[in-house]
């Protein structure tokens, strides 16, 4: 459960990254076509660097994860084996 | 990188996230698009910041809980909490002192000194129809103390006459140690009579009635029993 709840944070800090990226367009507070203002690359650029980090965090916990289950089948008893 | 590597990605993706959050809550105010109209674009950046921060703070919360639990788990880290493993190395430094006071030789001149405190008051009791400590009124011991009993008297005495253990050499059975410095060896004839000593200045035992039960004279042999031993064993200055 603990693991499941901050594999969610990570994909939250990716949503919000996700989010800053669209922010600007989506409030309309930088035209298309227009040149970029400051606060729109700002949250553009800190929007990505998150979603980046957010997703490489997520999958990269989520495949060691996949690991350890792995790793504990290996170790657990013989699938055919007969049950006591 | 091994298991370590997926709760070290979430612990370091959690605080690039507090650390955007700090970013977003500070640009504002830092570029100045906060006072050049655009706020929309500032309080986006506050809101968003305030929400990433709270949810990097608990997600970094959760990913330390997992870590650790994984290191409990792999036995890595103690199981036990700092305060309970404490408790229980106080509790063991208690067992430790007690199980070494109880594995100590006991000082023999200390038991055999305890032993006699716990013996004099018992041999110091009034038998049941008899005056207190079997004494007279001038300090010498009835007449009946030394003279012997009575063949089949049950006394609860040794039923062998021979028996040579000290203080049983007399039919009587009766302790010889008991008179006047309370270790006077009595005469070998069982009908010799010694000269009665003068009272004592200091207070001595007295001397032992000749009615007794069965106890008193397994607790006169045992102090006789120690008398040897002592004598035997050099300590007799200990006694």
């Amino acid at each position: 459960m603990v693991s499941r709840i901050a594999l969610a944070g990570l994909a939250v800090i990716f949503a919000t990254g996700a989010w800053l990226v669209a922010a600007p367009f989506v409030l309309r507070y930088q035209s298309a076509g227009a040149p970029w203002t400051g606060a729109a690359r700002l949250d553009v650029a800190v929007g990505a660097a998150l979603a980046t980090a957010g997703f490489a965090g997520f999958f990269t916990a989520l495949a060691g994860g996949v690991r350890e289950l792995y790793a504990q089948a290996s170790t657990g008893p013989e699938p055919g084996a007969a049950p006591e | 990188m091994g298991f370590s590597g997926r709760y070290l990605s979430g612990l370091c993706v959690a605080t690039l996230g507090l650390c955007a959050a700090g970013w977003l809550a500070l640009a504002p105010v830092a570029f100045g698009y906060w006072k050049a109209g655009s706020h929309d674009a500032a309080l986006t950046d506050w809101v968003t910041g305030a929400g990433l921060a709270v949810v990097s703070l608990v997600t970094l919360v959760f990913w330390v809980v997992a870590w650790r639990r994984k290191l409990r788990a792999d036995g890595i880290v103690a199981r036990v909490s700092r305060r309970q493993a404490r408790r229980e190395a106080r509790a063991q430094r208690r067992r430790e002192r007690d199980g070494g006071a109880a594995a100590r030789t006991p000082d023999p001149a200390q038991v055999l000194s305890e032993l006699r405190a716990l013996l004099i008051p018992l041999l110091a009791q009034p038998p049941n129809s008899q005056p207190p400590n079997g004494q007279a009124a001038d300090g010498r011991a009835p007449e009946s103390a030394n003279e012997p009993e009575e063949p089949g008297e049950p006394d609860g005495g040794w039923p062998d006459p021979d028996h040579d253990e000290p203080g049983y050499r007399t039919a009587s059975a009766e302790p010889d140690y008991c008179e006047g410095d309370g270790y006077q060896p009595a005469s070998a004839e069982p009908g010799e009579h010694q000269p009665a000593p003068a009272p004592p200045a200091v207070p001595v035992v007295p001397a032992v009635p000749a009615a007794r039960s069965g106890g008193r004279a397994a607790m006169e042999s045992m102090l006789a029993g120690t008398e040897l031993l002592m004598v035997g064993c050099g300590e007799e200055e200990a006694w």
